[in-house]
């Protein structure tokens, strides 16, 4: 990544954590209906692939889907008024934390349904292909999705028809409260992919260098025609689950030792060690996002 | 009027199916089988002739993913035309009916629509058994955004496919297979049936027979009976049950003011229950009896013949309902 591409990746990286923790807040204070699932130490998956996206690529989410539309470009204010429940949200409305699709974005959809959106992707790529048209389909996914039938369907199915498709998974170590250790057979999520002899990599998913250049590869290589790739980013949820969730099933230790790997404290430092941070940039652009998110919920909340 | 021939339901599905795909180059089938084997049931023979692979798309054994993948597609603008091989292993595909194709463009607006036309042979008479002869038509009666059409006839099942592209909505096809081999008139040049449109098909003033799909003849040639016992069967073939043709309904019921309805799915919860409802709602000053439903029995479909014929509604069942009904 060049240094403007850290530089944009970091800023990417703090509007997404702001945003999500100021969710949190109104979610606390009673503000907001439903519930949430937040994407608070994930954020270096959603920046580091969607910035290795082109515009005709096509992004499909799931439950936890914020930073990825985020990532993508979405309207901060128009996302918190979906949240709220209002018309100007993305889906009138109707969806909620978990339904938003922007379509001049190409992003295709946040979904409520684990593992749904993954053969979503597998038959837009199936589209792209049909008609020869460019543009790779990406889904995120979480690990707990692999427990889930149509992710094996999905997956054979793009490697026998060699579809462009990024497959994402976002291994942040819970599916809600169950470890990954206690309902896979083997270690990584990537090692059940492997099995539809497709290119499989597994990358730290806190360094966003390593998630940016793994995604532009795999990018460059799916849209070769050389079929799909699947792309298991280790990383943590430092938010629980979903609202009310106090993290009964993880010590406090372990969320240290993790909190250590913070994906937006390492490129900080990176950054600040590379002569292109300071502290008192970092004060700024506080400063500039907590503006930016007040001037959203206030359009959210007058729409 | 244009001219007719007699075809089968099988030629004239193959017909409409072809024809979408010379006219819409968005159009493409997908499923198990269909390729060169021409699907379980041959609907789909010497289609991949024409159109190749890429277009005729054989899958794995993946009902789940092929709806869902289909439904990605249709996202993008491919106009997926899917056969699930029989009706019972659409259960396996439900999440991509309800959870998808019946709620994307419904959640995010209509730029997200994915329009899909899933065929399947559904419905008992051929002995097949507990999960080779369901119809879920009741089934799916109950989820939003869909549209459901069961044609009874050669004419009606290319039609009702065509009309289906028209709707650019998601809309299931149940193709009662022991219709596919019955031949019937269809016009030279196919014509679209919309959905949501019955049909009259006898005119009476004494008892409505409200059917559809195999059913409907057996409705015919109870009325016949009926009107050798001066009993005039108003006999209407719903061919979509889902939009309902309720003025249709209703126009029936208010001039016979007795009625059955006579399904393939089981009663419960079924197409009945809804016209049951509907004329409960608009109709019911006009009821002289009761409103009866006809259907499948509370059971698995049995593979004995006697057995899954006592299962399903037949013609003296019909007839021995409304002289029921008459007498009440």
């Amino acid at each position: 990544m060049t240094d403007g591409q850290l530089l944009a990746a970091y800023r990417t990286m703090c509007r997404i954590r702001a945003f999500e923790l100021r969710l949190n807040e109104l979610f606390l204070q009673g503000i907001v209906p439903g519930t949430t699932h937040l994407c608070v130490g994930q954020e270096a998956c959603a920046v580091g692939v969607n910035m290795a996206l082109t515009a005709d690529d096509m992004v499909f989410s799931n439950h936890r889907g914020h930073g990825h539309l985020l990532g993508r470009g979405g309207d901060p204010a128009r996302m918190l008024a979906e949240i709220f429940g209002h018309p100007h949200g993305y889906s009138g409305g109707r969806g909620g934390s978990q339904h938003m699709a922007v379509k001049e974005l190409n992003f295709m959809g946040t979904h409520g349904i684990t593992a749904g959106t993954i053969p979503l992707a597998v038959g837009a790529a199936l589209n792209r292909k049909i008609h020869r048209q460019p543009g790779v389909a990406v889904v995120f996914f979480g690990e707990g999705a692999i427990g889930e039938g149509i992710f094996h369907e999905s997956l054979n199915m793009a490697a026998i028809w060699k579809l462009p498709v990024l497959f994402v998974c976002e291994n942040n170590q819970y599916a809600m409260s169950t470890r990954h250790g206690d309902i896979s057979p083997v270690g990584n999520a990537a090692d059940r992919a492997a099995a539809y002899a497709m290119t499989c990599r597994i990358v730290d998913g806190n360094d966003v260098v390593a998630v940016h250049e793994t995604a532009a590869a795999a990018r460059a290589a799916a849209a070769a025609a050389e079929g799909p790739v699947f792309i298991e980013l280790q990383t943590y949820r430092i938010s629980g689950h979903s609202r009310g969730d106090e993290c009964p099933y993880r010590s406090r230790e372990e969320e240290a030792q993790w909190a250590e790997r913070d994906p937006i404290v390492r490129l900080r430092q990176r950054l600040a060690a590379a002569g292109l941070w300071t502290d008192a940039a970092d004060t700024a652009l506080e400063t500039q996002l907590a503006a930016e998110l007040a001037e959203a919920e206030e359009s959210a909340r007058q729409s | 009027m244009s001219t007719t021939r007699q075809i089968s339901m099988s030629a004239a599905i193959r017909e409409a199916l072809t024809t979408l795909l010379r006219e819409h180059e968005e159009v493409f089938l997908i499923g198990e089988d269909i390729g060169v084997y021409g699907g379980a049931f041959k609907i789909t023979r010497g289609i991949v002739d024409e159109f190749g692979p890429e277009r005729i798309i054989d899958t794995p054994i993946s009902e789940a993913g092929i709806v869902s993948v289909a439904a990605g597609a249709a996202l993008m603008g491919s106009r997926p035309i899917i056969e699930i091989m029989f009706m019972d292993f659409m259960a396996l595909a439900f999440d991509g009916i309800i959870n998808v194709a019946a709620k994307w463009q419904a959640t995010y607006g209509d730029e997200f629509a994915t329009p899909l036309i899933i065929r399947a042979p559904a419905g008992g008479g051929r002995n097949y058994g507990p999960t080779h002869s369901q119809s879920f038509e009741g089934l799916l009666l109950n989820v939003p955004n869909l549209a459901i059409c069961c044609p009874s006839n050669p004419a009606d099942a290319a039609g009702l496919l065509l009309g289906a592209y028209d709707a650019a909505t998601t809309v299931i096809m149940v193709e009662h297979k022991v219709l596919y081999a019955r031949q019937g008139p269809v016009a030279e040049h196919l014509q679209p049936v919309p959905l949501g449109q019955g049909a009259r098909l006898r005119r009476g003033s004494d008892i409505s027979l409200i059917a559809y799909g195999r059913h409907v003849s057996a409705a015919l040639q109870a009325a016949e009976i009926l009107a050798a016992e001066e009993v005039q069967a108003d006999v209407i073939d719903l061919r979509t049950v889902k939009p309902l043709d309720t003025s249709l309904i209703l126009d029936s019921l208010s001039n016979t003011g007795r009625g059955i309805s006579i399904e393939e799915s089981p009663v419960v919860g079924g197409v009945g229950a809804e016209i049951s409802a509907v004329i409960m709602a608009s109709a019911f000053e006009y009821l002289e009896a009761p409103f009866a439903r006809l259907g499948a029995a509370e059971q698995v479909i049995p593979c004995s013949p006697a057995l899954e014929s006592a299962c399903f509604p037949s013609v003296d069942g019909i007839a021995a309902k409304a002289r029921e009904l008459m007498s009440y």
